[in-house]
């Protein structure tokens, strides 16, 4: 394909100043930690459930999963239906308990809840380094889509790309915190939506179409049209798996999580739920689908290793430059949107996990604060570094963090819903999980055929259950602040 | 539940902080939970292993599965979403307050 630099550069750059614009909007209604975490609990049922959408829905939605759906088959869209409940799900088993609470004792994160519910500053402090150790890379993974989408279009080296995003992204949280990442998330959701819609119409419009396609490819690889596909990789317990990821261990991930602190109550959590349930339908489905559905359109092929370029050089093909330059800033905007709640957590976790709450500083509110803003300067620069050194493809790399973030789903749901839940049993729970998903990613027989949090879940499970009955239960005072009807 | 009342439960049943089991939430729960069983039915038209069935546009029956099955979810999700508001509550007592100040 041939770069066309002199339209995508102005269209990418006209987007990022759009961002920045809405960072800087953001930082004047930006002056405590509430407000840099928390967004002061205000956010609306649109704001919420587009901004839920555009952080978990990232490059892998948008470049990694199609590449492997166009590498293995139709199969990875085997349970895609279910994502109309990615937001109920969690919703339900935490998120209304969570914002509630939240706005009675002043939690800002999801640290901040272990502190105050176990008592604990050292499982504060351990879901802050989880939760930094699992968001860094995945941070880095959509660094690398926006590299290939700048490679692609103007012929220049990945790590331009990567620096923009990277830089652009910080630029905003550093100065409006989440309600700079949730602002800009709503533009970028729309704009997720609209690439979406735009991919779908390409192949209508093109020849061989849709129909035209799917006969070429069942000619060809009737294997890619079923399970367990083209390498036999999606078996029973590979979809149970992605179902676990996608819909259950997201309870856990404190990117998502606190976005049930952001929003205004539980009223609104439903309402966004049902407006973030159908944009992720519509996305994941149609995206993930179409990535496979492209093949025909790109006979020469790509190689292994350049998986992640399949939708930008395939949009490149099928539309006017300046069509596909918008679509480009979509998917962009799809990293963009998952990065900048993520860098404000892991800002969050160093700032307001580790040294106020953690340390013991809190009264010093404007300190802590300024501090969360180096913190974003720095694991801003993180992000780029691994987005130019690629571990890993984007899709790899997601379903490796993904499934560590999830290790915190057990403790923090038990301790919601178990009062019986202790201290001992959470941090103990927290380690096992952690030190047992890098095995069995490791050795794969420990994965029983899952992907490796699967057992890792059910190992925090047994855990948190028998050391917490081993120990004393909570305090009185844990009971009754945080189980009383609010 | 008043400051004086005892916080360690007596019965097992009461260390755990769950929505009521009334007919409503197990009716609701059992609904989505068959959504959920349906995309692992090992039927042509939901996990078909090695059969290509063809659907709408020639995409494979489960895809045009998974987008029915998408939207039925959403439409009941959005049921249960107005039948929770005119009942008040969807965990207890004041769930839905609109004001933060009445919390």
């Amino acid at each position: 394909m041939k770069a066309v630099p002199e339209i995508f550069i102005p269209v990418i750059m006209i987007y990022f100043v759009g961002m920045a614009l809405i960072g800087w909007y953001s930082y004047k209604k930006t002056d405590t930690m509430k407000e840099f975490l928390t967004m002061g609990g205000t956010a609306g049922a649109l704001v919420g459930g587009f901004a839920y959408l555009s952080t978990q829905y990232s490059m892998s939605t948008f470049m990694g999963v199609p590449g492997w759906t166009w590498a293995y088959g139709y199969g990875i869209v085997g349970m895609t239906g279910t994502v109309i409940f990615s937001i109920w799900v969690p919703a339900f088993f935490v998120g209304f308990r969570l914002n509630r609470l939240g706005k009675k004792l002043n939690i800002f994160s999801v640290g901040d809840y272990f502190g105050d519910r176990y008592e604990s500053n050292f499982a504060r402090i351990l879901v802050a380094v989880i939760t930094i150790v699992f968001l860094l890379p995945t941070m880095g993974a959509q660094t690398i889509g926006a590299g290939a989408i700048w490679n692609v279009f103007t012929d220049q080296p990945e790590w331009v790309g990567v620096a923009l995003m990277a830089g652009i992204v910080t630029l905003y949280c550093l100065t409006g915190g989440i309600r700079g990442a949730i602002l800009t998330d709503v533009v970028q959701a729309s704009m997720m939506l609209l690439t979406t819609l735009i991919f779908l119409f390409a192949l209508i419009l093109n020849e061989p179409g849709l129909t035209g396609a799917n006969a070429a490819i069942a000619e060809k690889k009737v294997d890619f049209m079923s399970f367990p596909g083209t390498k036999g990789i999606m078996t029973y317990g590979w979809l149970f798996s992605q179902l676990f990821l996608w819909n259950f261990f997201t309870i856990g991930h404190p990117q998502l999580v606190t976005k049930f602190l952001a929003i205004k109550n539980t009223r609104t959590i439903l309402r966004a739920a049902i407006i973030g349930g159908f944009g992720m339908l519509f996305a994941a489905i149609f995206m993930e689908t179409l990535g496979g559905t492209s093949t025909p359109y790109f006979p020469e092929g790509i190689e292994p290793k350049r998986l992640d370029f399949v939708v930008p050089t395939i949009l490149s093909i099928l539309l006017p430059a300046s069509v596909a330059s918008l679509c480009m800033a979509g998917i962009v905007a799809a990293g963009m949107s998952t990065i900048d709640s993520q860098l404000v957590m892991v800002a969050g976790a160093v700032s307001r996990d580790i040294y106020q709450k953690g340390m013991s500083h809190e009264k010093a509110e404007q300190k802590t604060l300024r501090l969360a803003r180096y913190a974003t300067l720095v694991f801003g620069f993180c992000t780029f570094l691994i987005g130019v050194l690629k571990p890993a493809t984007i899709f790899g790399l997601i379903l490796f963090t993904w499934g560590g973030l999830g290790m915190i789903t057990i403790p923090l749901l038990l301790g919601l819903r178990w009062k019986r839940a202790t201290k001992q049993g959470a941090i103990a729970s927290l380690i096992a999980g952690t030190v047992y998903h890098a095995l069995a990613a490791k050795w794969s027989a420990l994965a029983f055929g899952f992907h490796p949090g699967v057992p890792a879940l059910v190992v925090t499970l047994i855990v948190i259950v028998i050391v917490s009955l081993l120990t004393p239960p909570p305090s009185e005072a844990v009971l009754k602040r945080h189980y009383q009807k609010i | 539940m008043s400051e004086k009342e005892e916080w360690y439960p007596k019965k097992f049943g009461d260390w755990f902080y769950l929505p009521k089991l009334d007919s409503f939430n197990v009716r609701w729960f059992l609904i989505f939970l068959v959504l959920y069983i349906i995309p692992f039915l090992p039927t042509k038209y939901t996990f078909p292993w090695k059969e290509y069935v063809p659907w709408f546009f020639g995409f494979p029956s489960f895809i045009c599965m998974n987008i029915f099955l998408g939207l039925v979810g959403g439409i009941l999700f959005t049921i249960f979403y107005y039948q929770v508001i005119k009942r008040g509550f969807i965990e207890e007592e004041g769930d839905l307050d609109e004001k933060e100040g009445e919390r």
